[in-house]
């Protein structure tokens, strides 16, 4: 799997940062009775998160989720942040999409992504 | 091919943004599981640029846009940049659209976005063999020199 972390001092996503949890539940409801169920264990957490990158961090970057991450389609070794503090786990970018907003120098990654806890 | 004229400033960098949108389909099961597939290799990037034009400047551009571009539906040959480095491709006006505001009392901010055909990572390649050769990229003023002495030799 690629591995961002590799390379030291690559700066993580940053504290801005939002994930929705979906857990895999069905609920059903039927003459005022409801009910919920777990079908999977499975939990999907999509988090919206901006990385700070400077100079050629950004083609570092670029170059990586091109090539060694196929576009981003696939999962790679990243640090992100929760609860518990920076964490190093595996991610995918969802879609493989991120925004770029540059002045040449310091340059703002967005996107979203898919974090496997 | 059209070439973009040459006008006295390059894209302001202020609100120079990109979008990467590879082709890459992603499906949901109701398990929770998710899989994503690469689907196509070349990738047509989406650059959203502002101009700032004297008025002689944005007569330029519009009949650049309106005579040379049919309206803004042909590609040419136009600069972009990422980093710091302006590099030349094959560009795309979405939709042919721009917005121009005045800039009191004679200059105009002129916006529009377009598509980079086939965006090659050449020099991005080359920086990714040289940081992980040394195996940081923590070091500032490597990563200055490094640019600075990137640009001076191979980037257009």
């Amino acid at each position: 799997m690629p591995d961002l972390t590799t390379v030291t001092d690559f700066p993580p996503w940053s504290i801005d940062y939002t994930f929705d949890q979906e857990n895999a539940v069905t609920r059903s409801q039927g003459r005022g009775l409801k009910k919920q169920a777990r079908y999977s264990k499975k939990q999907v957490t999509t988090a919206s998160a901006t990385r700070k990158l400077t100079g050629i961090e950004l083609p570092y970057f670029e170059y990586f989720i091109r090539n060694e991450c196929i576009d981003g389609s696939i999962k790679f070794t990243d640090r992100y942040k929760d609860g518990s503090g920076v964490q190093i786990g595996t991610i995918r970018i969802v879609n493989g999409a991120y925004t770029v907003v540059t002045n040449g120098i310091n340059h703002t990654v967005t996107c979203q992504i898919e974090v496997f806890r | 091919m059209p070439t973009l004229p040459t006008f006295t400033r390059s894209y302001t960098l202020d609100g120079y943004s990109y979008e990467v949108t590879p082709d890459v389909r992603r499906t949901q099961f109701y398990t929770g599981n998710s899989r994503q597939r690469y689907y196509y290799q070349n990738r047509n990037d989406i650059f959203n640029v502002r101009h700032v034009f004297s008025d002689s400047e944005l007569a330029t551009f519009e009949s650049f846009v309106t005579d040379d571009l049919e309206g803004g539906s042909l590609q040419y040959t136009g600069p972009y940049f990422t980093s710091n480095a302006e590099y030349t491709g094959t560009l795309e006006m979405i939709d042919g659209a721009y917005t121009c505001e005045l800039i009191p009392p004679n200059s105009w901010a002129v916006t529009y976005s377009f598509e980079l055909k086939n965006r090659t990572l050449t020099e991005e390649a080359n920086i990714y063999a040289v940081v992980n050769d040394l195996g940081t990229i923590s070091n500032t003023e490597l990563i200055v020199d490094l640019l600075a002495e990137l640009v001076n030799q191979d980037w257009p």
